[in-house]
């Protein structure tokens, strides 16, 4: 089981893009058939391409052909109904992530059903530019993943959007994640999406045992409220363990 | 004034003086005489450690115990006229006094001190009376292998008439850096069924001629990265030079590339470490500073860094022998914060004559580079941003909130406290900075860590050929609609008011087989360059206060 959602909560939560999503298996297949009608020769090469291996050592799709939306169809037919590697997979997600803005239906589906944490990590990034109920759904799901670098992905995402106010209280509950990365993650987008309940909230990360939870949360309060920094605060995280926190705090105290 | 010391005169001249002998020994090709050596000169014999293999028998000079085919030997000469001063009862005995393991002497191709070749080793050496010039010949095991030596005239009970002592110094391996003169640029040339790097070749091409190496991918897997795969190098003494591969434990496409392109009787392929490789192995990871003078010290090849990545770091076989050669006292960056988490990523050097220091850091600028994006039209449509990226238009980037609290956080977390770094160890001020405009944005596939946004553009190559003027290679940031008309891309623009008037700037196409891989123009390009020379007095005091 991927997902930490009960069953009754993954049905409750996809309720309302149930109907959307026959809507997209229709959309995909009408436009897998016109583009093997009208682009045989396109679509025939498209469909042979293989993801290369970046300079970090993962796979992406580098041409500029894949990337478009053009061929949206065939990575995201790839991705839903295909079987190929996870790394590949994860590539197909890169490509689909970024063009998603009119498959957002299909983005949020994937979320929920994709059984592959790696691949769902890259996805969610793509709900910077959906819909904004299609994006509000897709992180609803994604920071509730059993991935924890889904969750963190999402967390960041969720910045992105200029709507992302919405899932702030989404993303304070992310603060007491169980994983660190998901917490700094958290902190740092309330820092741009945030509001007085955010305050509230970041402020007791800023004794969190991991640095780059304190580091965010600093920066996070810094950007919504930098009068809720009380000095003896920030005089006891100018003597942090971690220098970044050290310095961000020293700073803050110096204006 | 003591005539002696001071002036290397005939024996008749010392008779008719009523001196005493005294020894004298000259060094080098320049014969550079002991006695007229100052303080601050380097007192010995330098140069380079024979690891090649000019026989091209298999095996590194040093083994063969020969000097034939040799031309990385060192020399220095007794003068005829200590020579001349020689007699049955007043020997003149050349001693080794330490580092016979590391350095051998020959006279005459035979081995008359240090390492034998599974005999005793001697360690003293009579010198026979002759009216000539005595030559030595002084091999060296390894990058700075070091030995002290003493001549003595004796008396016939032992008692010694007159000495001196000097060093022996292998060159130190040294990582090249930009300040160099550049001799070939090189990158791999990729071609793939709907997209290729002919642009980038192409551009090298125009712009370099002979002066540019294409190597053909198809050879080595599709991998472009060669500056991950290899760094260059070179030891150097007295004319003498050997290039050195330092040959990455990366070990991808491009591992055999060192031996099948470069390795040669002048051209050794090396390697530190082993094991499984983790990004922080690969070389685009491995830069040199310029020379720079830290806390009084001065290191004429620069510093070498590199960036590590909370647990992950260089291999340590690679490390220490960076820190045991010494001469480019190695610090380490914070590259924590970027997918591949290389250096190159977000700075560069480039040579700059009207420089205070000569040359310029050029370093990332996330305020230079929203300041050129706010300036533009936010409905102008930047095709490749959108493919690549995501961003259809300028708007959707300059109206990000996120994507500028991500940069925000960047500066003041990570490419801020690196600065301060550089400002310790690389004596840096802010009128040693270039400022180049980029972004950084969450990369997929990353764990939440970052990707140049903009085609990064401080991860550039210099091409400072000798007589001509200096090349700089760097993306194209394509942050404008018409893809194929610079000219009206005000980011580049920007860029060439930065740079020195006289260089040359060339903005090439790397988006899609390296930008959208992670990686930019240095990424996939190296360098070969002319060795900094003339070293002996300069390191003294670094390997000295070693």
């Amino acid at each position: 089981m991927k997902n930490t959602l009960t069953p009754l909560l993954v049905l409750a939560l996809l309720a309302p893009t149930t109907a959307l999503a026959a809507d997209w298996e229709e959309r995909l297949s009408v436009a897998l058939t016109q583009g093997w009608q009208t682009q045989p020769d396109t679509w025939t090469r498209l469909e042979a391409q293989q993801p290369r291996a970046t300079r970090a050592g993962h796979l992406r799709f580098m041409g500029p052909e894949f990337n478009s939306e053009a061929a949206l169809p065939l990575a995201l037919d790839r991705l839903a109904h295909g079987e190929e590697p996870e790394p590949v997979r994860a590539a197909l997600a890169d490509v689909v992530g970024r063009f998603s803005a009119d498959w957002g239906d299909a983005l949020v589906e994937l979320l929920a059903e994709e059984p592959a944490g790696s691949v769902r990590a890259v996805l969610v990034l793509g709900l910077r530019g959906v819909a904004a109920d299609e994006a509000e759904a897709g992180f609803t799901i994604a920071l509730r993943d059993s991935h924890a670098e889904v969750r963190q992905v999402a967390a960041l995402t969720v910045a992105r959007r200029a709507d992302g106010a919405v899932v702030a209280p989404a993303l304070v509950d992310s603060l007491s994640d169980p994983s660190a990365a998901v917490r700094a993650a958290a902190a740092q987008s309330l820092g741009v999406v945030g509001d007085a309940q955010a305050t509230d909230a970041l402020l007791p990360l800023l004794s969190d045992a991991d640095a780059s939870v304190r580091l965010r949360a600093l920066s996070a309060l810094d950007r919504l409220d930098r009068s809720a920094l009380s000095a003896p605060q920030l005089r006891t995280l100018s003597a942090d363990a971690d220098s970044r926190v050290a310095r961000r705090a020293s700073k803050l105290l110096a204006q | 004034m003591n005539i002696c010391r001071t002036a290397l005169i005939t024996l008749a001249t010392l008779a008719a003086a009523g001196c005493t002998p005294t020894v004298d020994v000259t060094f080098g090709a320049d014969r550079l005489a002991f006695s007229e050596l100052t303080e601050n000169d380097f007192p010995g014999i330098v140069g380079v450690p024979n690891i090649d293999d000019d026989n091209e028998n298999g095996d590194p000079d040093w083994r063969d115990f020969s000097t034939r085919d040799d031309n990385d030997l060192a020399t220095f000469f007794i003068p005829a006229e200590v020579a001349n001063a020689v007699r049955p009862a007043r020997p003149l005995r050349v001693r080794m006094t330490s580092g016979e393991s590391q350095v051998r002497v020959w006279q005459a191709g035979r081995l008359v001190l240090g390492e034998n070749d599974g005999d005793d080793s001697p360690l003293e050496f009579d010198v026979e009376r002759v009216n000539e010039d005595v030559r030595f010949d002084v091999e060296f095991r390894d990058f700075l292998s070091e030995a002290t030596f003493e001549i003595v005239f004796l008396k016939s009970n032992l008692d010694i008439i007159d000495a001196i002592s000097f060093r022996a110094l292998a060159a130190p391996l040294v990582m090249n850096q930009h300040l160099q003169p550049a001799e070939e640029v090189m990158a791999v040339s990729v071609r793939y069924s709907d997209f290729n790097n002919d642009a980038l070749i192409e551009g090298y091409q125009d712009a370099l001629g002979d002066d540019f190496l294409t190597v053909d991918g198809f050879d080595y897997g599709g991998d472009v990265w060669l500056q991950d795969e290899i760094e260059f190098g070179s030891v150097s003494a007295n004319g003498a030079r050997i290039d050195v591969v330092i040959d990455s434990i990366r070990d991808r496409g491009l591992d055999p590339v060192a031996e099948e392109l470069f390795e040669g009787p002048e051209f050794l392929v090396r390697t530190w470490g082993d094991g499984n490789a983790n990004s922080q192995d690969s070389f685009g990871n491995l830069e040199a500073t310029p020379p720079v003078t830290v806390d009084g010290v001065h290191y004429p090849f620069g510093k070498v860094y590199w960036g590590t990545s909370g647990g992950s770091n260089v291999v340590r076989e690679l490390r220490d022998m960076f820190g045991d050669q010494v001469v480019q006292a190695p610090f380490e960056l914070d590259s924590s914060w970027l997918c591949v988490g290389h250096v190159d990523e977000f700075m560069s050097w480039i040579p700059d004559p009207g420089a205070p220091k000569g040359w310029r850091l050029v370093y990332t600028d996330i305020p230079g580079a929203w300041e050129v994006l706010d300036a533009m039209d936010p409905a102008t449509p930047l095709p490749l941003y959108a493919q690549g990226h995501g961003h259809d238009t300028v708007g959707d980037i300059v109206n990000d909130a996120g994507l500028r609290a991500l940069n925000e956080d960047l500066w003041d977390d990570y490419l801020e406290p690196n600065l301060d770094i550089l400002r310790e160890e690389a004596n840096l001020d802010d009128e040693d900075i270039l400022w180049l405009p980029g972004l950084f944005e969450t990369a997929g596939g990353c764990g939440g860590t970052t990707a140049a946004l903009i085609p990064g553009m401080a991860n550039l190559i210099v091409a400072n050929l000798e007589g001509e003027p200096t090349k700089i290679f760097l993306a194209d940031p394509f942050t404008r609609t018409d893809l194929d008309d610079q000219s009206t891309d005000p980011m580049i623009a920007r860029v060439r008011e930065l740079f020195p008037a006289d260089y040359e700037l060339h903005f090439l196409d790397d988006f899609w087989v390296y930008h959208m891989g992670l990686g930019e123009v240095h990424c996939g390009s190296n360098v070969i360059r002319t060795p900094v020379s003339d070293w002996g007095r300069s390191i003294r005091p670094l390997v000295d206060e070693d």
